[in-house]
């Protein structure tokens, strides 16, 4: 219907037409004069892209009169970018460099065709670092939580997780510089361990990607990309900093990025730090006590390369340690019931910095090189060896009796989890119609648990897998299919009065892909998307067997699981045009074993009261819905996106609702430019912005203490320039977040027993590049 | 050539970073060889040691006890049986008898009086009958509860429940009332002959 509305306003605009021209495209290559068929052009300011047919050739049509800059890419050859004025009619011939030829001109930028990080077809949302850095020093999932599809699951202000079309944690695999990130993710508590100032690009594909990821992508990846590194001579950096009122949030980031080369040898490299520091969160009612947190991050990265060969080496650093809200550690269910009806938690202080238990000690390194090499007929061909060590430290309020021995500071559990990847790939060059890759992954962990209470067990486990992607292409058309074997190793080991028990596990799958995307017009372009994905059941849905502090329930897990497997069917329909760029999708994705808790008749007694027990158990589940998004520029200062986002998810098996999945939601965002009245500034621009949760009344009764929370919306207002210090360029955004300091719960946080949501919350931030030094005469 | 020592010096970085990877491992951290989960602190047992005010001879204890802590084995829980028409003096034991020797936490608690509260609930057909007086207060004059006096009343047999909790008041004032932190939630049958 919204839809159907919008279309209709469309072809209203698209009579309003001024003066248009038409940019005609060749692209061949630089050597053989050869066309080059399904090349990627983008008239990037227009959010306008599309391929090239068999004579190299593509148009774009009824382009308004300016200036604009034409991105070609290709796989094998760098990426070309010009800029392009806009008078009259123009025709552009572009002669594309093979990457293992070629000293390149000014105009080419330096760099390589992108990695595919995904199938055609597939859903992927972009946050580019222009938007990133409009939300830097939020969590990563906070600056998620915009894209249509994707919502947060919380734990408090300081741990929030992404979900994708309902799914989270273990079913959710983020991607960290390429490297497979491994901590303890099956945690509904344990946040991602990402520094929010690092990436320079995020991309969330939504729905099953096990092809190209292997296990555990069901319901998406994340994928983080680092800054890139510095494309001209010289040396230079960036220092970010911001300011949050709610929790007086400081945090900042100072970067320093340099390139030199020499011929055709290059070197780049980039390091990075930074801080955050944050106390107390508040509600528009009371302080939310022992909700701050200390964040201490670092990361470096180095490349060398020349024509045919790079070696990159990625080293980062996460170290955070932060409070869990004091109110939400209670004793037993009756304790929790009381907390449901309290006015307020039990324990709630005057502000602090300071962090007591409960609270999370955090350590997650990572170190990477990787190796490329262009083999001159064949393709690339690339090694990644990785290695990251996740260290957890858990402390309690609870399980320690005595004031004395909590004040000693022992953690309740900790767990080390040491992992080892590597990842070999061959992505070869086009043959006739057909690009694509193959690849071998394989990955070596081992998980050592102590401390006071048992949580998960140790173990060993190996996965290994082989994949093929292949895409044809041709004039309007792209297909790509995929197919991929992994295999997977789990040795548990356990100390039960002294005696070492081992229980080995091994699970194997087979994954396919197939999608598809036709250009029905220059405007309109159509894809589909047939994704099976898979994931072994995690070591603490198998193992686990103990009291859950925040829910009151006493957990069980079961050896007996089989792995989840799933199909994924994604389709969607895209038009873009000038003022206008809108999709709408569906989606339906299956979901056969699908593991989750479901609560026993019969209760735990142990000495501190009696628990619900949740057994770890399997059904059949479907997650189906529809994203609609868009935006319209009706003027050249304004712009206007909105999005809606809805989701049905049913346990088919028990015919029952699921639990805990997100709400139906939408956005608007309106955003004006303002005229500029001094000199001094470059832009500043004017943004509105409106979330409307609605409430979750889709949840299987009697399984919850709490029936879910009514829906909220909530409004935030920022204004953003930059300007002109001398010639210092200085960007800088004030913004409120929940302006009307709206008293609000969300169904997917964990506190929503316990406490409201975040009050208002101003944020300052400032972002300054800088440069060192540059030579005067480039060459 | 120089195309020669370019391929050695990569591939010597690769050997150096790689090695480097995997003697980072930490040897006392072998998956292979777990530790045992041994809590600093388990409770595992509640004794009631009552006393007949009457005759000091008559003197009996039940307990609560989850041998093997929280999950697994099921608790034993034994009944507390009472004459009518007589004051008992209880004290309360609270125990970890995994450690050896035996853990006694009740000495902890008392050391702690002050973030510590015991409250004893009858169900209510045995209300009217049994009336339970903690004897025992902190420095505060607010009552502790490890120390009790049953009084019973005459009447006919009956049969019903105690419910023992201890709350733990930390970081926030003791009152008179529970805390929102039970360390301790049990219940004992309990028959009136």
């Amino acid at each position: 219907m919204l839809l159907l509305f919008l279309l209709s306003a469309l072809v209203v605009t698209a009579q309003r037409t001024k003066s248009r021209f038409k940019i005609s495209v060749v692209v061949v290559d630089s050597t053989s004069r050869q066309p080059l068929e399904a090349a990627t052009v983008v008239l990037k300011e227009k959010n306008r892209s599309a391929l090239t047919d068999a004579l190299g050739k593509v148009a774009f049509d009824s382009v308004e009169a300016g200036y604009y800059t034409v991105q070609v890419s290709y796989i094998g050859y760098h990426v070309y970018e010009r800029k392009v004025d806009v008078k009259q009619n123009r025709e552009l011939r572009i002669d594309l460099c093979a990457e293992e030829f070629h000293l390149h001109e000014v105009e080419i930028t330096e760099r390589r065709a992108e990695e595919k990080s995904s199938v055609t077809g597939q859903r992927i949302e972009e946050l580019n670092k222009k938007e990133l850095d409009a939300l830097r020093g939020q969590t990563l999932s906070d600056q998620l939580k915009l894209l249509p599809g994707v919502t947060t699951f919380s734990t408090g202000p300081s741990i929030s997780k992404p979900v994708i079309r309902g799914l989270h944690s273990q079913r959710i695999l983020t991607v960290n510089s390429g490297v497979r990130q491994e901590g303890q993710q099956w945690g509904g508590e344990h946040g991602p361990e990402i520094d929010p100032f690092m990436p320079g690009k995020v991309q969330v594909i939504k729905g099953a990607s096990s092809v190209e990821y292997g296990p555990e992508a069901i319901g998406g990846v994340v994928r983080i990309e680092p800054r890139e590194f510095r494309s001209a001579e010289g040396i230079g950096g960036e220092l970010m900093g911001n300011y949050f009122s709610n929790n007086k949030q400081s945090a900042g980031s100072l970067v320093l990025d340099g390139h030199h080369h020499k011929g055709m040898q290059h070197v780049s490299w980039w390091v990075q730090g930074s801080l955050r520091k944050a106390g107390d969160s508040r509600t528009p009612e009371y302080v939310m006590s022992n909700t701050g947190f200390r964040e201490y991050d670092g990361a470096a990265s180095a490349e060398w390369r020349n024509t045919n060969s790079s070696v990159q080496v990625y080293y980062s650093r996460f170290a955070t340690k932060l409070g869990i809200l004091r109110g939400s550690h209670i004793g037993n269910k009756e304790d929790l019931l009381r907390a449901i009806t309290a006015e307020e938690p039990f324990y709630t202080k005057p502000f602090t910095f300071h962090i007591g238990n409960p609270k999370q000690e955090v350590l997650h390194e990572i170190g990477s090189i990787k190796l490329m090499h262009n083999l001159k007929k064949i393709g690339r061909v690339s090694l990644q060896l990785a290695q990251q060590v996740n260290d957890r430290k858990e402390y309690d309020a609870h399980y320690i009796y005595s004031d004395s021995l909590r004040a000693l500071q022992r953690p309740g559990y900790e767990l080390t989890l040491t992992t080892q990847t590597a990842e070999l790939k061959l992505e070869h060059k086009r043959l006739r119609n057909f690009t694509g890759k193959t690849g071998f992954s394989y990955m070596n962990q081992g998980n050592y648990a102590s401390g006071e209470r048992f949580l998960i067990p140790n173990f060993i486990a190996r996965t290994a897998g082989v994949y093929v992607v292949e895409k044809w292409s041709k004039s309007r058309w792209q297909v790509e299919g995929g197919l991929r074997y992994d295999w997977r190793w789990m040795e548990v080991y356990q100390n039960i009065n002294k005696v070492i028990t081992q229980t080995p596990h091994t699970w194997q799958n087979l994954t396919v892909v197939l999608g598809g995307e036709y250009h029905i017009s220059e405007y309109v372009k159509a894809d589909m998307n047939i994704a099976s994905a898979w994931r072994p059941p995690a070591v603490n849905e198998l193992y686990s067997n103990g009291l859950h502090g925040g829910t009151a329930t006493y957990e069980t897990g079961n050896t007996n699981l089989k792995p989840e497997k799933s199909w994924n069917t994604d389709a969607g329909i895209q038009f873009t045009r000038e003022r206008w760029n809108l999709r709408a999708g569906v989606y339906s994705n299956y979901i056969g074993n699908f593991i989750y808790q479901q609560p026993d008749t019969q209760v735990t007694v142990t000495i501190r009261g009696s628990f619900p027990t949740w057994r770890y158990t399997q059904t059949n589940a479907r997650l189906s819905g529809a994203e609609l998004s868009g935006t319209y520029a009706p003027h050249k200062n304004w712009q206007l996106t909105a999005g809606i986002t809805y989701l049905y998810a049913q346990n088919e098996s028990a015919n029952k609702p699921l639990i805990l999945m997100p709400a139906n939601r939408g956005n608007v965002r309106v955003s004006y430019l303002l005229p500029v009245l001094w000199k001094r500034i470059k832009e500043s621009q004017l943004e509105w912005q409106t979330v409307v949760v609605a409430k979750q009344n889709r949840v299987p009764k009697g399984e919850d203490y709490m029936t879910p929370p009514d829906g909220y919306a909530l409004h935030s207002l920022a204004w953003r320039t930059t300007f002109l210090a001398g010639k210092q360029e200085i960007n800088f955004k004030i913004a409120a977040h929940n302006i009307l300091n709206t008293s609000y719960r969300d169904y997917l946080s964990r506190f929503r027993y316990y406490t409201n949501e975040p009050g208002r919350n101003i944020v300052l931030s400032v972002q300054i590049p800088f440069t060192i030094y540059q030579p005067q005469n480039k060459k | 050539m120089n195309h020669i020592l370019k391929t050695t010096s990569i591939f010597f970085s690769v050997i150096v970073i790689s090695s480097f990877f995997y003697s980072c491992k930490d040897k006392d951290k072998d998956p292979s060889n777990p530790t045992p989960i041994n809590p600093q602190e388990l409770i595992t047992t509640v004794k009631l040691t009552l006393t007949d005010a009457s005759d000091s001879n008559n003197t009996f204890t039940i307990q609560w006890k989850d041998a093997d802590g929280p999950g697994a084995l099921a608790p034993v829980i034994d009944t507390l049986l009472l004459d009518t028409s007589k004051t008992y003096n209880a004290v309360v034991s609270v125990l970890d008898e995994t450690k050896s020797p035996v853990d006694d936490i009740s000495t902890e608690i008392k050391e702690e009086a002050e973030s510590h509260q015991f409250f004893y609930t009858l169900s209510s057909n045995l209300t009217g009958r049994i009336a339970i007086t903690r004897t025992d207060i902190d420095l505060n004059n607010l009552p502790v509860g490890l120390e009790l006096q049953l009084n019973t009343t005459a009447g006919a047999p009956v049969q019903g429940t105690l419910n023992v909790v201890l709350s733990h008041y930390d970081g926030v004032p003791k009152t008179a009332s529970p805390s929102a932190e039970s360390d301790i939630d049990i219940t004992f049958p309990v028959r009136l002959k």
